[in-house]
């Protein structure tokens, strides 16, 4: 084994990141507020997306896809396209900072925690 | 991956429910790979949840319960195996537990770290290891550790150290990529 590759950019730790389905992207989210989505191939930087008021807790890919779920202390969960970079939608539904979320293999149905002590489940219909 | 895609995903999104569960604020969530089964880790305990996927295919909702409780403190990290038979856990003390969904209890308690086990994670079949799983700790006590899970005689299963890397600060996760050939960490710096 050996050390491929050191990425550098965030401010702050990282406290989350995932690698989305098809090996192709990473993506990491900072307590420094940031997302970043990088190319797995050469480890080049794709975007940096400001996307939270606070610590960014959780970040994980829908499976076969490169959309992106993000959780943070600032009690919001967002999806974001790691293609085109937009906010697809956001969840603030909830009363205390979200720890943790969770993506069923097909994208149906997702769950998130949270510091109000409740679990939420998502699903599509 | 087209705009069309994203405004279809956009509408069909609806808040299911809120389940009443842990006692203190529940700090994280892992999903099976078969998507019927979660576990989510709260100060005081570890819930596992069952999802009845005949009723979502349905359409009649989600039917979700509460299948199993285990009363460990300090759960940080979880993973649930391929299988859905056992949980593997990492605690704040260092400690990596394989936890028997079928008998309810810790069948076995490694302490591979001297601090907290930030995540787990695991890949099902690395190129360097033809056919065992290998489950990877990340840790703040500056190292990765490695584990293989081999199944004894009896049909019991076992955690057997493989391999550690050391690191220059804390890890905070640690993630396979979908080929297994390469890992991914990051640290506190």
């Amino acid at each position: 084994m050996k050390l491929l590759l050191n990425l550098y950019g965030h401010k702050l730790p990282v406290l989350s990141f995932d690698i989305s389905s098809d090996g192709t992207l990473l993506a990491t989210g900072s307590a420094d507020k940031n997302l970043k989505i990088w190319g797995m191939q050469f480890g080049d930087i794709h975007k940096s997306l400001f996307l939270h008021q606070d610590s960014i807790t959780c970040v994980k890919f829908i499976r076969d896809t490169h959309y992106i779920l993000t959780s943070s202390k600032d009690r919001e969960v967002k999806m974001v396209d790691g293609d085109s970079y937009e906010e697809v939608f956001s969840f603030d539904c909830f009363f205390g900072a979200v720890w943790g979320l969770a993506v069923s293999s097909i994208g149906d149905y997702f769950v998130a925690v949270s510091a109000d002590k409740c679990i939420r489940v998502w699903r599509q219909t | 991956m087209e705009a069309g895609e994203a405004s279809e995903v956009a509408k069909v999104e609806c808040v299911y429910g809120e389940l009443p569960s842990h006692k203190m604020e529940v700090r994280g969530v892992a999903m099976s790979a078969t998507d019927n089964y979660f576990a989510t880790n709260s100060f005081d305990s570890v819930k596992v949840w069952n999802v009845d996927l005949h009723t979502a295919q349905s359409g009649n909702g989600l039917n979700i319960e509460c299948k199993q409780s285990l009363e460990e403190p300090n759960v940080l990290s979880m993973a649930i195996l391929p299988g859905n038979k056992y949980l593997c856990l990492g605690t704040k003390d260092g400690q990596l537990l394989l936890y028997e969904l079928g008998s309810n209890s810790v069948v076995q308690r490694l302490h591979p770290h001297t601090k907290e086990v930030w995540e787990i994670s695991y890949h099902t079949n690395p190129v360097s290891l033809k056919g065992s799983m290998l489950i990877a700790s990340a840790s703040a006590d500056r190292t990765i550790k490695f584990h293989t899970l081999a199944q004894k005689s009896d049909g019991s299963i076992q955690l057997n150290f493989y391999e550690k890397i050391e690191t220059t600060d804390e890890v905070m996760g640690v993630k396979f990529t979908p080929d297994g050939k390469f890992f991914v960490f990051s640290l506190l710096d």
